[in-house]
This record gives C-alpha cells, sequence and structure tokens, in this order.
C-alpha cells in the first residue's frame, strides 16, 4: 500500500518533468514558434496587453491608450520611427520666434475620416479642452507648458485665453510658457492630437453623451487607421483609414489588436502564430530571457525609463545622506541587470540615462563595497548590525519581488544591514507613497519626452510626483535658470550640474535603465526599436516573400531600408 | 443501521463500564488503525516531513553550510545535483533548505488553520442544524454573509487597522476556511438527525450537547475529514496570496505556497523550482489524506477489525 | 415546500442587505482611490473626478443614493472603464463565464462522481487507490499550473486546441477542463466519503436481500445517501464557477467576469466590486436554497421545512 502513494508520487514528478523538459529543448528553429503569416492579406494580429481606459487624445492617460491614440489620430508633427526626431505631419512647416516661446505651425489641407475638413481649430478645441477642469483629464499637466495653461486648469482663468490660438483656418500659433527646447518632440505626443469638434457637438444634439465618442459606432479620426469594431476586453479591429493624408504609404489592411494581459498567455499566443508581434507594451517574463535570446526574432532596446528606489529622507536613520549614499553604492547594478532583470538593461546610478537628448551622463559609480562600506562607518554603523531597522516596500508583482529580494541580499551581505521586505497591494502602496509612510520605495519612471528634464524634475520641490521629502532651493533654482536659457548646450549644462547636486545628497537611488524585450515574427517588418517604445503601424507591412529557410539578415536592421519618410 | 444504534444506546447506558473495562470507542479505534498499514505509513511519512522540517535546515547549514538566504546571483538557477539535490533557485539559494524551511512554516500554518477551521465548522454546523428553524435560518445567513464579503477588502483592512502579524495570519486564513466544513457538517446533520440513535438517546435523557457531541459529530468525521484534507492545500496556496497583500510570510523568508507560485511562474524553464516545493506538498497531501481515511475507518464501529 | 420558499424569500431580504452594507464599508474604508496613480493628477482635476462619481460626498449619502440606484437596478458606473456601466460589464462578461461554469460543471460532475463510486465500492482495493490518487493529483496541482501544462501539451507540441481567446468551441475547452478538474478532485473525494458512510448501512442490505441487482442498489439508494456532503459543497462551488474563476480566465484570457474580482478591487474600482460581490451573493443564497430543498429529495427523513 505504501508502495501506490510512492508510485503515484514518482509518477506525478515524472509527468512534470516530462511535460516541462520538452516545453525547453527539441527547438532547431532559430524561430520561436510559427514562421508563416496565418491572417489575411497585410493584416497584422498584434496585443495591447490591457483594456485601454480612454481612447479619447485629451484624456488618456495609459500606454494601452496610447497606442490606439498614435495610430488613430495625427497630430501637427510626427515623431520618426527610428530615431524619433520631429517630421512634418498635419503641419507643413513651422516658424519659431527668436525667444523661443512662440511656434508658427502651417497646416496642409487634410481630412477627418467621415470627409470633414481638418483645421486649426480643431487643435485650438482639443488643447483647450485638454487643460478645462471640466474635462477632468488625467494628463491636463501636459499643458502646463502653454501659456495660462495652469492658470486654467486651476479655473483661474478663462478657457479662451490658453496660448494657442487659430490665425486663420490653416494657421495655428501656440505660445509656450518657457522656450522648452524639447518642444516639438513632446508635441508628438498623443495628448496634442485634434478632436473632431463637429461630432462632438452632433453628439450632443442628437443626445448622445459625448463621452461615447471613441467608440467603434461614433468615432471620427484623422490618423493612418480607423477603428470598425470593439470587443470590450477581447479586441479591436482597425482598418486603413482612405481619408489619411499619407494613405498611399500605408501598406496594412487591417490589425487586429487582442487584449491579453497574461505575458505568458501573450507569448503562448505569438508562438502559435496567433500574434503577429506581442506588442510594444507587452514585457517578457524574465526568466525566459535566457531562453528567448538564441532566437532569430527576439530583439531588445533600451527605452527611456528609469527603474529607482525613493528614499523618505525624513525618516531615521536614512534622514543621514551618508548612509543613503552607502545603501545606493553597495548594489551591484551589473549582477543586478545580469542576473536577476535579464532584460539588457542597463545598471546605473544616474537619474538621467546617458545620451539623451544630446546630454552627457555622469557616469557615476554603479558599484563601489569599500566606500560604501567607508560611508557607513562615517556615519556611525561600522558593521551596520546596530543600524534601527529599515523597511523597503514594494507593489506586488514578481519582476519588483526579484529585484527587491536581491537587493535585500546585497546590502546583507555588503553591509550587513537587515532590510525588511514588504509586499504591498498597488492602491495600498500608492497611498503609502502620497502619505510618505515608507523609508525606501520602488520606482518606476517612463520619460514623456527626449529630454532629462522628464526625470530631473522629479527632484524639484513644488513636483506632486517628489516622494523623498528631499527638497533644494539651490536644486530649483538650477532647474529654473536652464528652462529659461535659449542656448541648448548652455542649457544641458547647467541640468548635468544639477543632477549632479542632488544625487550627492542621494534622495533616490537609481538602479538601471529599462530595456524593452521583444519577439517580433520575421515575416513583419517596419518595426524599429527606439527609446519611446513608439511603433507606427503605419510603416509596418507583412513580407510575404519571406523564406524561413534562407540565410536572411536581421529583420529589423533590414526593414530600416524600407523606410518612406516624408520630410 | 441497527447495529450501529444498538452498539450506541448500550455504549451511552453504561459507560462508565466502558470505562473500566477499557474498550472505549477510541480504544477500539487505535486498534483498527493499527492494522491499516496504509494509514500507519502516511503517519510515519507525515512525522518524517515534520522531523525533516524542524532539523534539516540545521542539519544542511551544519554539513554543507546551506542556509535559506545567502545569495549566489551568478551561479543563479542550477538543476539538482549530488551538491544540491533539489537544486537551486534564481537567486542561487540551496532549494532543498528552502523547501525544507518553507514547508515549516506552511505545514504549521496549514494544518493548524485547517483544524481549527474543521473544529469550528463541524461544531458551528452540528449546532446550527440540531436546533433547526430560526436558529439555524439565522447561523446559516451568518455563514451566507460572511462567504459573500469581498475577501480582499477584508484583509486589507485588517492589515491597515491592525498591522501585519502571525495572529491575524491565522485569522484571515480561519476567517474563511470553515465555511466550507460548517455547511457540509448541518447537511450531515440534518440527515443524521432524524434517525432512531437520536432519538433513542433523547428519550433517554440525553442533553442537546451531549447528543451532537457524542453521537451526531462523530457520525459525520467522514465528510468533515475529506473537507479538512481539502482545507489544507487551499490554505497553503492562500497564504502565498496573503503575502502578496503584505500578510503572511515575506520575503525572502519561504513558504511552500510562495514557492509554488515561484516554480509555477518559472516551470517552462526551470522546471525544478516548481516539481521539488509541488512534490513535497503533493506528498504531505497524500499522506493526510490516507492517515484522515485511516482515522475514519477506525471511528466506524461497522468496519470490521 | 412553499413555506421554506417563501420564509427563505422573506430572509434574502435582511441577509442581502447586510452584505450590501458590510460591503459598502469594507470597499469604501480600504485604504487608497480609484485615481490615485504613479503620476500625480492635479488637484482639481481629481476633484472633478470624484465629484462625477459622487464621492465628495459624506459617505452615508453617498450609500443611501448607491441603494436608491440598487432598487432601481442600477450597479452605478465603472472608474477603471469610465465609458461603461456596471451592468454593462457584467452583461458583457457574464454569458462568457456562464459558458465556462456549465463546461467545467459538467465535467467535474462526471469525473468527479464517476471516480468516487468506483472508489467507494471497490474500497482498499487497487481501483480505489488508482482513483483517490488521481483525484490527490487533481487536489494537489493548483489550476496556476495545470493550465500552463494543459496549454504546453495540448497547443503547443500537439497544436490540437488554441491557446487562448474567446470565440468558438474550441477556446472552451482547455479552460473548462482546467477549472473543472480542480473541481472534480474534490467532488470524487467527497463522493467516495459520503457513500463510504452509507454502503454498510442497513437499508443497502435490505436492498440487497431483495435482490435488486447492484447497478441499481449503487444509482438508486447509495449514491443518493451519499451525495448529501457533495451537494453541500457544490452550493458554493456552482457560486463560485458561475463568477468565474481568477487564474484561469487570465491564463486563458477568457473574457468573463473573474478577472473583475481581483482587478476591480486593486483598481478600487468601487461601483464594480460592488456589482460582483452582488452577483456573487444572488448566485450564492440561491444555490444555498436550492441545496436546502435537494436534501429533501436526497434523504426523504430530512424535513426541510
Amino acid at each position: 500500500m505504501h508502495k501506490t502513494t510512492f508510485q503515484s508520487c514518482v509518477i506525478l514528478v515524472l509527468i512534470f518533468t516530462i511535460a516541462t523538459t520538452t516545453g525547453c529543448q527539441q527547438q532547431s528553429s532559430p524561430y520561436f514558434g510559427t514562421v508563416k503569416p496565418q491572417h489575411g492579406a497585410q493584416e497584422l494580429w498584434i496585443n495591447n496587453s490591457s483594456e485601454p481606459e480612454w481612447l479619447d487624445p485629451g484624456r488618456c492617460s495609459d500606454s494601452t491608450g496610447g497606442e490606439i491614440i498614435w495610430n488613430t489620430f495625427e497630430g501637427l508633427v510626427q515623431a520618426h520611427p527610428a530615431t524619433l526626431k520631429p517630421l512634418p505631419a498635419i503641419a507643413t512647416h513651422w516658424d519659431i520666434s527668436d525667444d523661443g516661446r512662440v511656434y508658427r505651425f502651417y497646416l496642409r489641407p487634410s481630412f477627418w475620416s467621415d470627409g470633414h475638413p481638418l483645421t486649426a481649430d480643431d487643435f485650438v478645441f482639443a488643447l483647450q479642452r485638454l487643460v478645462d477642469p471640466q474635462t477632468g483629464s488625467k494628463y491636463a499637466s501636459n499643458g502646463f507648458i502653454f501659456h495660462q495653461g495652469l492658470a486654467i486648469s486651476r479655473g483661474e482663468a478663462a478657457v479662451d485665453t490658453l496660448g494657442v490660438r487659430a490665425l486663420d483656418s490653416h494657421i495655428l500659433e501656440i505660445e509656450l510658457v518657457d522656450p522648452l527646447p524639447y518642444f516639438l518632440n513632446f508635441l508628438s505626443f498623443y495628448s496634442f492630437m485634434p478632436i473632431p469638434q463637429h461630432l462632438l457637438q452632433n453628439l450632443q444634439k442628437r443626445g448622445i453623451d459625448q463621452d461615447l465618442w471613441t467608440r467603434p459606432e461614433h468615432v471620427v479620426c484623422n490618423g493612418a487607421f480607423r477603428m470598425t469594431d470593439w470587443q470590450f476586453r477581447q479586441h479591436m479591429t482597425f482598418e486603413k483609414n482612405t481619408q489619411y493624408w499619407d494613405a498611399a504609404s500605408v501598406k496594412l489592411n487591417r490589425v487586429r489588436v487582442a487584449m491579453v494581459e497574461s505575458s505568458t498567455t501573450a507569448m503562448n499566443m505569438y508562438v502559435a502564430g496567433e500574434f503577429d508581434w506581442p506588442g510594444g507594451s507587452t514585457s517578457l517574463p524574465a526568466e525566459f530571457m535566457d531562453h528567448l535570446e538564441r532566437y532569430k526574432d527576439f530583439h531588445s532596446h533600451p527605452y527611456l525609463g528609469v527603474y529607482f528606489y525613493w528614499i523618505n529622507t525624513t525618516k531615521p536613520p536614512l534622514d543621514n545622506p551618508l548612509i543613503r549614499r552607502a545603501l545606493s553604492l553597495a548594489i551591484d547594478r551589473d549582477s543586478l541587470v545580469k542576473h536577476v532583470t535579464r532584460g539588457g538593461q542597463i545598471g546605473s546610478s544616474d537619474l538621467v540615462p546617458d545620451g539623451l537628448a544630446g546630454y552627457e551622463g555622469l557616469h557615476l559609480p554603479v558599484y563601489d563595497p569599500v566606500e560604501a562600506r567607508r560611508l557607513l562607518a562615517e556615519a556611525g554603523y561600522p558593521t551596520g548590525q546596530d543600524l534601527p531597522g529599515v523597511t523597503l516596500s514594494f507593489n506586488t508583482s514578481e519582476g519588483h519581488k526579484q529585484v527587491a529580494e536581491a537587493i535585500q541580499a546585497m546590502w546583507q551581505q555588503e553591509l550587513g544591514i537587515t532590510v525588511e521586505l514588504e509586499n504591498q497591494e498597488w492602491k495600498v502602496f500608492l497611498a503609502n507613497a502620497e502619505q510618505m509612510n515608507f523609508q525606501i520605495s520602488r520606482m518606476g519612471w517612463i520619460g514623456d519626452y527626449a529630454d532629462p528634464y522628464t526625470f530631473l524634475e522629479l527632484l524639484t520641490s513644488d513636483c506632486g510626483n517628489n516622494h523623498s521629502n528631499w527638497s533644494s532651493k539651490t536644486y530649483d533654482a538650477l532647474l529654473e535658470r536652464a528652462n529659461q536659457h535659449n542656448d541648448p548646450e548652455e542649457r544641458l549644462k547647467i541640468l548635468r550640474k544639477a543632477e549632479a547636486f542632488a544625487l550627492e545628497e542621494q534622495p533616490l537611488i537609481p538602479l538601471y535603465v529599462y530595456t524593452r524585450t521583444q519577439l517580433i515574427k520575421p515575416y513583419v517588418r517596419g518595426i524599429w526599436g527606439n527609446h519611446q517604445d513608439r511603433h507606427p503601424w503605419k510603416y509596418m507591412w507583412i513580407d510575404e516573400s519571406f523564406d524561413p529557410y534562407e540565410e536572411s539578415s536581421d529583420p529589423v536592421s533590414k526593414s530600416r531600408k524600407d523606410i518612406q519618410v516624408h520630410e | 443501521m441497527k447495529s450501529v444504534q444498538q452498539k450506541i444506546v448500550v455504549r451511552t447506558k453504561s459507560n462508565e463500564i466502558d470505562l473500566i473495562a477499557g474498550t472505549s470507542l477510541w480504544h477500539d479505534a487505535w486498534k483498527r488503525l493499527r492494522k491499516n498499514t496504509m494509514a500507519l505509513s502516511s503517519g510515519v511519512i507525515m512525522v518524517s516531513i515534520g522531523v525533516a522540517c524542524l532539523c534539516g535546515p540545521a542539519i544542511l547549514g551544519f554539513l554543507w553550510g546551506y542556509d535559506a538566504h545567502t545569495q549566489n546571483l551568478a551561479y543563479g538557477p542550477q538543476p539538482p545535483s549530488l551538491q544540491h539535490p533539489f537544486g537551486t533557485d534564481f537567486y542561487g539559494r540551496d532549494l532543498l533548505v528552502r523547501v525544507l524551511t518553507g514547508a515549516r512554516v506552511s505545514l504549521s500554518v496549514g494544518v493548524l488553520a485547517a483544524l481549527v477551521a474543521a473544529s469550528i465548522g463541524t461544531i458551528y454546523g452540528a449546532v446550527s442544524s440540531y436546533n433547526g428553524g430560526l436558529v439555524d435560518s439565522f447561523m446559516m445567513r451568518i455563514v451566507d454573509i460572511l462567504y459573500a464579503l469581498p475577501y480582499m477588502f477584508l484583509v486589507i483592512i485588517l492589515v491597515t487597522i491592525l498591522g501585519k502579524s502571525l495572529l491575524l495570519l491565522f485569522l484571515a486564513l480561519g476567517a474563511v476556511g470553515w465555511l466550507l466544513t460548517a455547511r457540509v457538517v448541518r447537511g450531515q446533520v440534518m440527515s443524521l438527525k432524524e434517525q432512531d440513535f437520536v432519538l433513542a438517546a433523547r428519550s433517554l435523557g440525553t442533553t442537546s450537547r451531549g447528543i451532537i457531541f457524542r453521537h451526531l459529530i462523530p457520525n459525520t468525521l467522514g465528510p468533515v475529514i475529506v473537507t479538512f484534507t481539502l482545507t489544507v492545500p487551499s490554505m497553503i496556496l492562500q497564504e502565498a496570496f496573503l503575502s502578496f497583500l503584505g500578510l503572511g510570510v515575506q520575503p525572502p523568508q519561504p513558504s511552500l505556497g510562495s514557492l509554488i507560485n515561484d516554480g509555477a511562474n518559472q516551470m517552462l524553464v526551470f522546471w525544478w523550482t516548481l516539481v521539488f516545493p509541488g512534490g513535497i506538498m503533493a506528498l504531505m497531501l497524500f499522506a493526510l489524506n490516507f492517515l484522515g481515511d485511516g482515522i475514519r475507518d477506525a471511528l466506524d464501529p461497522r468496519m470490521k477489525i | 415546500m412553499i413555506r421554506l420558499l417563501v420564509r427563505r424569500v422573506l430572509e434574502l431580504v435582511p441577509t442581502v442587505l447586510v452584505i450590501v452594507v458590510a460591503s459598502f464599508a469594507l470597499v469604501r474604508l480600504a485604504p487608497g482611490s480609484p485615481f490615485s496613480s504613479e503620476k500625480e493628477i492635479p488637484a482639481e482635476i481629481r476633484q472633478k473626478l470624484e465629484a462625477k462619481y459622487g464621492f465628495d460626498k459624506p459617505l452615508p449619502e453617498q450609500f443611501v443614493r448607491y441603494l436608491g440606484n440598487l432598487l432601481q437596478g442600477d450597479l452605478g458606473l465603472s472608474t477603471k472603464y469610465p465609458q461603461r456601466t456596471v451592468n454593462e460589464i457584467i452583461a458583457n462578461g457574464f454569458p462568457v463565464t456562464l459558458t465556462l461554469a456549465a463546461v467545467a460543471l459538467l465535467w467535474s460532475l462526471f469525473v468527479g462522481i464517476t471516480a468516487g463510486i468506483i472508489g467507494a465500492i471497490r474500497q482498499n482495493t487497487v481501483w480505489d487507490h488508482a482513483a483517490m490518487t488521481a483525484a490527490l493529483v487533481g487536489i494537489s496541482v493548483p489550476s496556476f499550473v495545470l493550465g500552463p501544462l494543459l496549454v504546453l501539451v495540448v497547443s503547443l507540441r500537439l497544436h490540437v486546441l488554441p491557446p487562448a481567446g474567446w470565440g468558438d468551441w474550441q477556446h472552451v475547452v482547455l479552460p473548462g477542463l482546467t477549472l473543472g478538474t480542480i473541481y472534480a478532485a474534490s467532488i470524487a473525494r467527497l463522493t467516495r466519503g459520503g457513500m463510504l458512510e452509507v454502503i454498510r448501512s442497513d437499508f443497502i442490505r435490505t436492498a440487497r436481500a431483495k435482490g435488486l441487482s447492484e447497478k441499481l442498489i449503487v444509482w438508486r439508494h447509495m449514491l443518493r445517501g451519499a451525495l448529501l456532503p457533495v451537494v453541500s459543497y457544490l452550493g458554493p462551488a456552482v457560486a463560485s464557477m458561475l463568477t468565474g474563476s481568477v487564474v484561469v480566465e487570465k491564463i486563458f484570457n477568457v473574457p468573463g467576469i473573474g478577472p473583475y474580482f481581483v482587478d476591480a478591487a486593486f483598481n478600487r474600482d468601487y461601483f464594480l466590486v460592488m456589482g460582483i460581490v452582488l452577483l456573487y451573493a444572488f448566485f450564492l443564497l440561491f444555490m444555498n436554497l436550492v441545496v436546502d430543498i435537494l436534501y429533501g429529495f436526497l434523504d426523504p427523513r430530512i424535513d426541510i421545512s
């Protein structure tokens, strides 16, 4: 009888073993999964990870909504799919005033998908609506760069005082608060797309809730694709928009976007050929990296995001900058990215990623345990043993837990400090961060535009996202001075000084710069890796002639030759 | 049913004599259990797992210097070998030590919580059903309400107000664990209480308390033991879920539930991280289950000795 | 029978009221807000958003308003999916979950009861041990392990069924089997346990003495008595099947209502959480009523009213 139990256990273990090991081995193909297109002619099936909150440019605040908006709407400028340099879109050209604060855009004649002509008023309407407190846009702050934007959102000024004016039906003037050198790059962001004023008025007339204007039965857009079907939490279907000004260069006929949240499920669907591209926002599980790296359809590129730990600089013992710096230096970031996150991330102690828009990174040391121990001793804790308790909180996620667990061990092994880990449910975590109810708290920050300011702003005194309780008049003044500066070179120098000043105090511990890892079927062309993870469907196409047995070059670099960008 | 009734009636009448003679229900049961090799070997397995969990980590630490926390990132996840019979995990930690350490926590939390839940549920269900009528309705609606409440919010609020503690963990696990047992026992007792032996006991003047504890509950032990064995694994997995909410065992401290969770995430790449923690849990369940069956059979006077 | 129904429907009112009040309190007292996010939202904008949903009013006033809307069948607006009402979201996902639940229930009843009968009538034989071993494997393999394994073998190796998605019958098979297997294992254990309770009773012996065929005895007499614990278990089990499974629906990307139990709670999507809780409470109370009526059918001695 005892035998039966034993045998069944053995069988159980065997089933597991066989099933799981066959999952990884016997892979001789250089590609991960199927290599033939399985859907209609020039039809692309992708994933967009979850149901977007809003598809309304004025209200959207998440990347899943942004992905759709970027492909269904077109702004004044568009980002080059590889370099992200601003290219003409609805605006054919523009003038900039000498002080760099006033831009005048000249619009090409173009049409909404219902044939209605698009004018400068549609932009004025959209941008006023963005900052109007009545709209309740979570991204209203993007409109604070415009003259009077902040005052309007606080209800202190009338909406029509916004520094965005239609000079005639095809000339738009934009007045900025500061001469932002990154303005044109930022302008391709989804918050700044035009909105069909005529459609919203029409819906109001018919007594339909205006909030529903992005539903497929109503929606009118001006981008490369238009939505034809939207199955809640399942998939959306898009078809080529024939009214699009650049419709001639759009190659795909149809794009089907699924909403699969689990990255493992999305990966399975990719292997089975249901997805041609599991999408830009679907990350791949860290455990699979070693395995996936072998395949030709695996790609990875740096991404404009920094993973770091906030330190609450008012709670002892971390009110002492020496201890904060010791903690930072004791982290072996190279080992962390190589063995834990595994996605080719770049270990970094800098807040601003190196090389961002011509900015030369600080290149602070990424690991120096000797100096870390010296700093800790200087702070009065030579062995680390008697340091009062420190807790590191993170929101529940496999990835955050892995990083926290590794860093906890590094602090233990290098400094002798025992840090307690605390898993928190997302909203509890956010509430604790808002109320400064933590000692160390994990955070990731994705830059909205390619400029160091998107990261450096985090440490200013009046920034609502500054969760360090650290504030410095010197720092604030440096950033203010940089923003007023019209000379880009000089401006970057001031910003660099500010970053060095802040990191000397270590109100946060930067860990690494993000990378985006993705799987792209070898027959899909026209996808470029770029650091803002923008992948316009406009340039994508299916290469029916692709032969997996032919020694082919890397599809990403091959597609580069095919680019047709109108400059 | 006749033989049962007679036996119980006789036993109730001559309780003291039975005690003197030393042939009580429990004595009989023990005699029967001793003959059930399956149950006995299961017991042995349970005891060995318990002993391994208690002493294993210390012995491994003493002999090879392994502990559950020291990481070796460069070594990373390695398949089972002579040095590491269960392999190593994502951080290069010996999995055997971690499984044993984790099983120690989970075994005590899971089995204890399930035991408490089974006891509360059994008594609650029996009392509710025996009394019937309004009392039963009231008590069962309380069960329904507890079933329906949004559990996650309950836990989140408890953690916020009371802070995390082992006691709260038990409370959170026990809060829902007993509900199923209560319903199952209630159903059984509804049938049992109409049977002749209960009538007989009542006519002999046995108190309600006596009837519930001496006559009804022993007769529901079969389903109770089954629900108990169903509760243990769900408690162990539930603990892992609670640790995501900040309650329960926090990393880097292992628990069987969190090891299985991590293992499931990695199973297609590092199969051993699932197979060993999962295997230990399965083994434990097998043992618990056959031991439970054995106890049930042993307590059934109708089974031949 | 009619009396029972009337009484239970009357009982429903206070029970549901308690559930609504308690859930509302729990949901609203938990820390966090539906509008908190990584990036700070300007205070003025946040006030506007809160006003849109009425969250700026005092809690008691909000509750009264919610109750008023509820009586008119309006479950409110979702904060996570701002273009949809909770009614719309549930109406969208419920048919999907229902389909999945039907498949899972049929599969679990078929497999569970068959294995349970085999285990009981061939007690302590190889058949019994095989059936119970299979059941134990089913219990100890959680759905987050079984699901991915099925996908790996059936979809990615054998290419028989799609790995995930929803649309035609092929999409139902794997999630249905995954969900059903967990329940099947429990049903098998409970059926076997229940049958062992009745298998040696007098009425079975009488039936045998009357010369009834073994088949008839098993199906007509044994199973009826044996199903009591199974039915008790099925009440809450069917209610939770009908409201979906978080894990299974996520693994197979089934657009049902299961994931809302965790996601809506994580997002503090207050009205959606309440809607889901109420839906579950409704099924739970309904199923438990059905179970109580079934008790009377399964065991004529039980006086259900």
